[in-house]
């Protein structure tokens, strides 16, 4: 999205939505405001995002929250630790639970009024009176949250699910109340002589109970982004001169050197300055082998030092952490709204008002057409349909799903910006891949040493000893090349860069001209034919004493992952494709050993985006994956992109997923989250569907019609509670899905 | 006593040639040091323990490439 300099994002935390309705309410409420360019409110993880044009509208945007009946306060990204958030959460579960044993405590008691062991007790007109005490705290205590958004929706007209419950259970106890209080009256009008205190007060409780439940499962969807929360520290140890001391994470500023002990936890992003260390970043990156850090490495906030003490120096700190931006990430993502829910937020925001209608046209309809007693039926009719009808199973069918599944990739290191994407995902019969940096490692490796072999191992020391010294990417590759074999380095006693072509350095008396082959024409030595170019990649000679000896090849190698990623692609009969600017030798022996289908060598960043374009225009739905600048513009204009998290920021921002690690396994598992998402959220929608088309007619007596069973308004309220926790549950499959 | 003649690239006033001078002599091991702007050069005298390879990394923190060396 594009937007102004001066826009700016605020996240709220909103309490008090009861169902999709609300988040449809607020949503659309706020959207109205002036100044406000983008509302989007998720029901699920009660949150919202608004995109406003200046910082003072934050007060305006809350302040039409709490007119709407809710509350909201800003959400510190980071501020609220996980165990907070979660304390929080399960404070307003004890709470719901508190309010159930209270009413059906009083349910009870009415029950055993109104049908047994005490039905009539002492005398009918007393018994009824019993009833009305012990309805009052139901309906007017505990019920109270129901009742107050009656009397909003009476006032402004706004609704939601509370209305149905309010309307309903004010229905049953105006209609008991007149009967109890004014007998005679109503026995004149042909009332039907039933009191219905007893289904206020099991109503109210199964509403309770059912919101327990559904609070406690969607408590475990929001469970992966509240793991990644707790892996943030609290406290630092900061290293001065006088001594270590231990310091509150806020406090700790860039340049701090901190130390970390075995076993704990990095507070910050940094790098390290003492020390070397196996280090656990499972818990960013999904990897679960330890990585090695050393003087320089990059160390990130969150994971968990291994077995030696490590001082390092702070590099970022609080909000600029890679363990924040992957909470922000996640979050956002959360709020933002696939298309198939579209259809169900526009269903259930006019749900409500269509509800009540239907009720009103029972009630009508029963009272024309209804046989004795006609009363009776009549309001039976109108309260269970009032009570079952469930915009919450709706609203909740796709959010909890996108909740589960973006949390739990990002604890495999998939970086999902938003439902939407995984819906994209799902269509994708192509796949184009950059090759430098996505297939392969993206940075020069040796991949032969061409030499006599009783000499590799003195040519190799000298040569690295020398190399160290320049710090151009072959050399690197040449060090860690020696490095990977276990050899101590020595010092040379002269060395020379000759820019663009290599160096001439001496070392213990030897002379070495190590470089390209200009420079071996420029001191006129010939190129001995068995250690010359005959494999893919960058040649680096090496002359001794005036002769040729040996011959680096270094090349870009290819990642361990990708043959079994793009072999399972091929698999899921998806068509696979390379762009690359590299030459069409290299090209073709990457494809070969991968068996990728096509590829296009030589490519322009243009180019490469052209090439997707013109496969689209065959029809196909095409996904890209790429990790540099050059690849931006084929990424912004495939239909899915991904980018390699240890790539570039332009391509990390152009693409709607991260691979943490840049791992292509990754991006297969992604597919499959996304398909076993998307065919959750169908089941979801489908499941709340079928029930309220189906239960709504049934509640309004359609079965008596042809001579079956009514049902109760306790039953329809059972069956209300059932159908959310059905859908919550069943997103919850996402997490244990492979 | 060992003596290390450097090329180095970057220097470009009397600010650099202070900044190499002043660092450098922090070092214990280091007695003198010579800094050319003509020459792109920097000569270094001191203990037998001084390492080419430190020499040339400190050099490299302060911000100038070092692009060869000579012992003298």
């Amino acid at each position: 999205m594009q937007t102004e300099p001066t826009d700016q994002n605020i996240q709220l935390k909103i309490e008090g939505m009861s169902c999709a309705s609300c988040a449809n309410l607020i949503e659309r409420e706020v959207g109205k405001l002036a100044g406000v360019k983008n509302s989007v409110v998720n029901y699920a993880v009660e949150s919202g995002t608004f995109v406003v044009d200046g910082p003072e509208r934050q007060e305006e945007v809350m302040s039409k929250i709490q007119e709407l009946g809710f509350s909201s306060k800003a959400s510190e990204d980071g501020g609220e630790s996980g165990e907070e958030r979660e304390e929080s959460k399960k404070e307003k579960i004890r709470k719901n639970f508190q309010q159930f044993l209270i009413s059906i405590t009083l349910a009870v008691g009415l029950f055993a009024l109104a049908m047994w062991p005490l039905k009539g007790w002492p005398s009918p007109t007393l018994n009824h009176w019993l009833q009305f005490l012990l309805c009052v705290p139901v309906y007017a205590w505990t019920g109270k949250k129901f009742q107050l958004s009656l009397l909003q929706f009476l006032k402004t007209g706004k609704s939601n699910m509370n209305t149905l419950i309010g309307l309903g259970t004010t229905s049953a106890f105006l209609y008991s109340l007149f009967i109890t209080a004014f007998t005679a009256k109503s026995v004149e009008w042909g009332l039907t002589q039933k009191v219905y205190f007893e289904a206020v007060g099991f109503i109210i409780s199964f509403v309770y109970l059912g919101q327990y439940f559904e609070e406690k499962a969607k408590m475990k969807t929001t469970e992966a982004l509240n793991n990644l929360l707790k892996l943030g520290a609290k406290t630092a140890t900061l290293v001065t001169e006088e001594g270590t001391k231990e310091i509150e994470i806020s406090v700790v500023k860039k340049g701090d050197i901190l130390r970390v002990k075995p076993g704990g936890k990095f507070p910050v992003d940094g790098k390290v300055v003492k020390g070397t260390s196996s280090v656990d970043e499972s818990m960013i990156s999904g990897e679960p082998l330890p990585v090695f850090k050393e003087k320089g490495s990059a160390l990130y906030a969150g994971t968990i030092n291994g077995d030696q003490v490590i001082d390092y120096k702070a590099t970022k700190v609080g909000e600029e952490t890679f363990l924040a931006q992957i909470i922000h990430f996640v979050e956002q993502a959360q709020g933002a709204k696939p298309e198939i829910q579209k259809l169900a937020d526009k269903v259930s925001g006019v749900f409500t008002p269509v509800v009540i209608v239907v009720a009103f046209i029972t009630l009508a309809l029963w009272l024309i057409f209804g046989s004795e007693p006609i009363w009776g039926q009549a309001i039976s009719n109108f309260i269970a349909v009032l009570v079952i009808a469930c915009p919450c199973a709706l609203g909740l069918a796709t959010p909890t799903a996108v909740v589960v599944a973006t949390g739990r990739a990002s604890l495999n290191g998939i970086l999902i910006g938003g439902g939407d994407i995984l819906e994209k995902a799902v269509g994708v019969n192509t796949i184009v891949f950059d090759k430098t940096g996505t297939i392969t490692e993206g940075k020069p490796t040796v991949t032969s040493f061409l030499v006599d072999e009783s000499e590799e191992e003195s040519i190799l020391k000298d040569v690295a000893s020398i190399e160290q010294f320049s710090e151009h990417p072959l050399s690197k590759a040449i060090t860690k090349y020696a490095a990977e074999k276990g050899l101590s380095l020595g010092e040379p006693d002269e060395f020379e860069v000759i820019k663009g072509k290599g160096l001439v350095a001496a070392i213990e008396e030897r002379s070495y001209i190590i470089g390209n082959e200009a420079l071996l024409k420029e001191n006129s030595i010939e190129v001995r034919s068995d250690y010359g170019p005959n494999k893919v990649g960058s040649y680096i000679y090496i002359v001794r004493n005036q002769r040729h000896v040996g011959t680096f090849v270094v090349g870009d190698k290819i990642k361990e992952t990708s043959a079994k990623a793009i072999s399972e692609f091929r698999k899921q009969g998806i068509e696979t494709w390379m762009i690359t600017g590299d030459n069409e030798v290299v090209a073709r022996s990457v494809c070969e050993e991968l068996g990728i289908d096509h590829f296009l060598a030589g490519a322009l960043p243009l180019e490469k985006s052209e090439k997707i374009i013109e496969l689209q225009k065959q029809g196909k739905v095409v996904a890209m994956i790429g990790d540099g600048v050059n690849d931006a513009p084929a990424l912004a204009k495939s239909d899915l992109s991904l980018a390699m998290g240890t790539g570039t920021d332009v391509a990390i921002s152009a693409s709607d997923v991260t691979l943490v690690k840049g791992d292509l396994l990754k991006a297969v598992e992604f597919l499959k989250i996304s398909q076993n998402t998307l065919k959750i959220i169908k089941q979801n929608l489908f499941l709340s569907f079928i029930y309220n088309s189906l239960l709504i007619p049934v509640a309004a007596g359609i079965l008596v019609v042809f001579g079956g069973p009514q049902m109760p308004p306790v039953l329809a309220s059972v069956a209300m509670a059932l159908s959310s926790i059905s859908v919550v549950t069943n997103s919850l499959r996402i997490r244990g899905a492979q | 006593m060992k003596s290390v003649l450097l090329n180095v690239d970057g220097m470009s006033c009397g600010g650099c040639k202070s900044k190499i001078e002043n660092n450098l002599k922090d070092n214990d091991a280091i007695s003198e040091v010579t800094v050319s702007l003509e020459e792109k050069t920097v000569q270094v005298q001191g203990d037998d323990s001084l390492s080419n390879m430190s020499l040339k990394k400190d050099i490299e923190e302060l911000g100038f490439s070092v692009t060869g060396m000579k012992k003298l």
